[in-house]
């Protein structure tokens, strides 16, 4: 190959890599996250929480999964919720804990955990961003870009002993369309 | 060659370079990646963060989906010893350290596919609850093929990787995340 004479070529080569390099990187965290969600919504469908057991070598919905939590997943859609989402739990095992919210990019946009919590547990509402305030002034509001997304309940299994107890009790942990 | 011939092969082998170099450094790359080094293990104070770039965010969702931010969590992984070789489930490793400063903490072995290593004893991990340490307060794991005991961990005969959970870290960890004395991995026999 003569570099002088195709070196027009190369260069668009180069330009061209270089575009689908950044188009795979960008879209790979969506496209991921779709299948995921997808893959989680199988069983009960969006907006509802699925409490998985505890991870084992034969979990193969996520990767890296820890098999000292127990993790709760609600794979939520907004606008199939009517707008708005209320995610609320019992009393939460005497443990660490923590809520989580993904966006459809797979960005963390929310975290809080036991030590935050009020009575044992959490209540909020999560809607888009795009729409109006909720009157309601009393709860706690999130909000997401995206209308689909996920909300993980981590649950630490500190000694395995205490396994029945904590998995009854992050059981209570739900997701459900809100009207205000 | 015509033309046409030649502005399609021009497209097509810019695709297939730009796909071969997104495997290459995001696909490919076993363990959550990172720009922060530790010893042999690697982190991000960007994982799960909105502020993470582009070929991070991938990274992520490819090899630690759902990773939580640095306020919650802190992760680090290992795909080498301490002395940079490869971990390989073949071999044996000892892998020292001290209590880790985060409310609670795990070393988790996975797979080249990022899952569980399948083991008889399902002895996936070491935690802060689960750990037995000296009278020193040194803990000493071994990272080996099968594990049946505690301070074991079954790495599979393949290659595998470590991650390392601080669970609502100390602020000294996000303030130096390169300078936190994690454990040693120092292989301890191959075949």
């Amino acid at each position: 190959m003569n570099l002088r004479e195709n070196w027009r070529y190369i260069v668009v080569v180069l330009a061209i890599a270089f575009g689908t390099y950044l188009a795979t990187v960008a879209l790979l965290p969506r496209l991921v996250m779709a299948v995921a969600l997808n893959k989680m919504s199988s069983v009960h469908g969006f907006n509802a929480m699925t409490h998985s057991p505890r991870a084992t070598s034969a979990a193969r919905a996520v990767v890296r999964p820890s098999p000292d939590l127990l993790y709760s997943a609600c794979p939520f859609d907004l606008d199939k919720a009517g707008g708005m989402l209320r995610v609320h739990t019992g009393g939460m095992p005497n443990t660490y804990w923590s809520v989580s919210i993904f966006d459809a990019q797979t960005d963390n946009i929310f975290a809080l955990n036991d030590s935050h919590a009020r009575n044992g547990g959490i209540d909020f509402i999560l809607k888009r961003s795009n729409t109006p305030p909720l009157a309601d002034r009393s709860k706690l509001v999130l909000e997401s870009e995206t209308p689909r997304g996920l909300i993980l309940f981590r649950t630490l299994i500190d000694d395995d002993r205490h396994l029945a107890a904590i998995d009854a009790a992050r059981r209570h942990a739900a997701c459900e369309p809100y009207k205000p | 060659m015509t033309l046409f011939l030649k502005g399609l092969s021009v497209v097509a082998g810019g695709v297939l370079l730009g796909l071969f170099v997104t495997w290459l450094t995001i696909v490919r790359g076993a363990g959550m990646g990172g720009d922060v080094t530790d010893g042999p293990w690697r982190t991000s104070l960007l994982t799960g963060s909105t502020e993470g770039g582009m070929a991070l965010r991938a990274t992520i969702a490819l090899h630690g989906l759902f990773a939580l931010n640095r306020h919650e969590t802190i992760y680090y992984t290992a795909t080498t010893d301490s002395a940079g070789k490869k971990l390989d489930g073949a071999c044996r490793y000892t892998i020292t350290g001290r209590d880790l400063p985060a409310r609670w903490w795990s070393i988790t072995a996975y797979g080249a596919d990022d899952f569980l290593i399948a083991n008889k004893f399902q002895r996936y991990s070491v935690s802060k609850t689960s750990v037995v340490r000296g009278a020193d307060g040194r803990f000493t794991v071994t990272a080996s093929e099968d594990a049946s005991a505690a301070n074991q961990v079954a790495t599979g005969d393949g290659a595998f990787s470590l991650t390392l959970r601080l669970y609502n870290p100390d602020p000294s960890v996000a303030d130096d995340p390169a300078h936190v004395a994690l454990p040693e991995i120092r292989e301890s026999g191959c075949p």
